[in-house]
């Protein structure tokens, strides 16, 4: 041990320079001053930070509603705009349809006009008038026309039967011509007697 | 726990620094300043990097003076902390070599006509790790294992690096 105390103390001793402790005071002063104003902190008051949470879920709330009526909004538009393009399209491109339909009232008044009634009605008059005046009944026009307006009726009374079947539109149309040409026969029979 | 004898101005000097009494640490300091500066020298080799390790170490003295337990004096804890900050300054590397235990053992007598001066320099021109180990070893007294547990290294590495140390000093003062 004497060995290593003689080795320690034959070396040189070397003194520290001053600036090292101004040094450490500096330092030891910053950290004071970081430690002062730490502390400073703990006394201030503390706040609550609001709650941004339920804020940002209002808000996500109202921007989903704005999106769904913005969205109803649009498809309200885009039936309407398609509902008038469709219904211009038809109006221009359906006018044939239009009048179809208008001939239907046309065809319902003609069925109405032709009944049974109304052709033993006819019967009895012509039958009546024939009484009356015999020679006009002989006549070949009379004939023709009795014999024209008995074909006119088989055929009314067979297509009759064939619309009940088919219900054709056509056959329909074919009807009221045949219906308005029995009443111009009917008419012309009668004038014969006048 | 071994307690250490201490007088009653120590103490009272320790209390008054913990209170952060500028004064009192400045008296702290000014005790062990140049011993602690010296060691500081022979680990590192240069006064600048001896500088630094001795402002450091005194400020963490300062802030670490409540772990101080009173295990060992105020200058064998403050001693501690310096020969660390040294070594973090020289970045010395301890390499361990295999040998006999009849080598570690080995009497190293310095020749008396040899001044402090000349056995500095030949200190100072040893390799990082002999130069620490040797120095904490020969002149300060660590033994192995408190040189192992400070440098971080196994006590058969303390022994081999002394043992270079020795052999390249003896080599260094025979020329001088």
């Amino acid at each position: 041990m004497s060995k290593k105390v003689d080795i320690k103390n034959k070396l040189p001793k070397h003194i520290a320079p001053d600036c090292v402790w101004t040094k450490i005071a500096t330092h030891l002063d910053y950290l004071d001053n970081q430690n002062n104003n730490s502390r400073l902190a703990t006394k201030l008051p503390t706040h609550t930070a609001p709650d941004i949470f339920a804020k940002i879920q209002v808000e996500k709330r109202s921007k989903t509603k704005f999106i769904s009526y913005r969205n109803a909004a649009a498809a309200i538009l885009i039936l309407v705009s398609t509902s008038i393009g469709i219904t211009t399209y038809l109006v221009k491109n359906n006018a044939n349809i239009a009048h179809t339909i208008e001939m239907e009232p046309e065809s319902t008044t003609n069925t109405n006009i032709f009944n049974f009634q109304t052709s033993n009605e006819f019967s009895y008059i012509l039958s009546q008038s024939c009484n009356a005046q015999p020679e006009v009944c002989n006549k070949p026009e009379y004939e023709n026309l009795q014999k024209q307006l008995n074909d006119i009726e088989k055929e009314i009374e067979t297509l009759k039967q064939a619309l009940s079947t088919y219900k054709d539109p056509n056959l329909e149309k074919h009807l009221v011509r045949l219906i308005n040409d029995k009443v111009k026969l009917e008419k012309y029979l009668l004038n014969l007697f006048s | 726990m071994k307690l250490i004898k201490r007088n009653n101005s120590e103490l009272v000097l320790i209390k008054l620094c913990l209170s952060n009494n500028r004064q009192a640490q400045f008296e702290l300091f000014n005790k062990y300043k140049d011993a602690m500066y010296t060691l500081a020298y022979q680990i590192t080799g240069n006064y600048n990097d001896a500088e630094d390790a001795l402002q450091d170490t005194f400020i963490n003295v300062f802030m670490n003076l409540k772990s101080f337990k009173g295990e060992s004096t105020i200058g064998a804890w403050i001693k501690t902390i310096l020969i660390r900050n040294s070594i973090k300054k020289t970045k010395a590397v301890f390499k361990y070599d295999d040998i006999s235990e009849v080598s570690i053992s080995e009497q190293f007598n310095i020749d008396d006509n040899l001044t402090g001066e000349t056995i500095e320099k030949a200190l100072l021109e040893l390799n990082k790790g002999y130069r620490t180990v040797f120095v904490l070893s020969e002149v300060e007294g660590y033994k192995h294992r408190e040189i192992a547990e400070i440098l971080g290294i196994s006590e058969g590495t303390s022994k081999s690096q002394l043992f270079h140390a020795k052999k390249q000093l003896k080599k260094k003062l025979q020329f001088a």
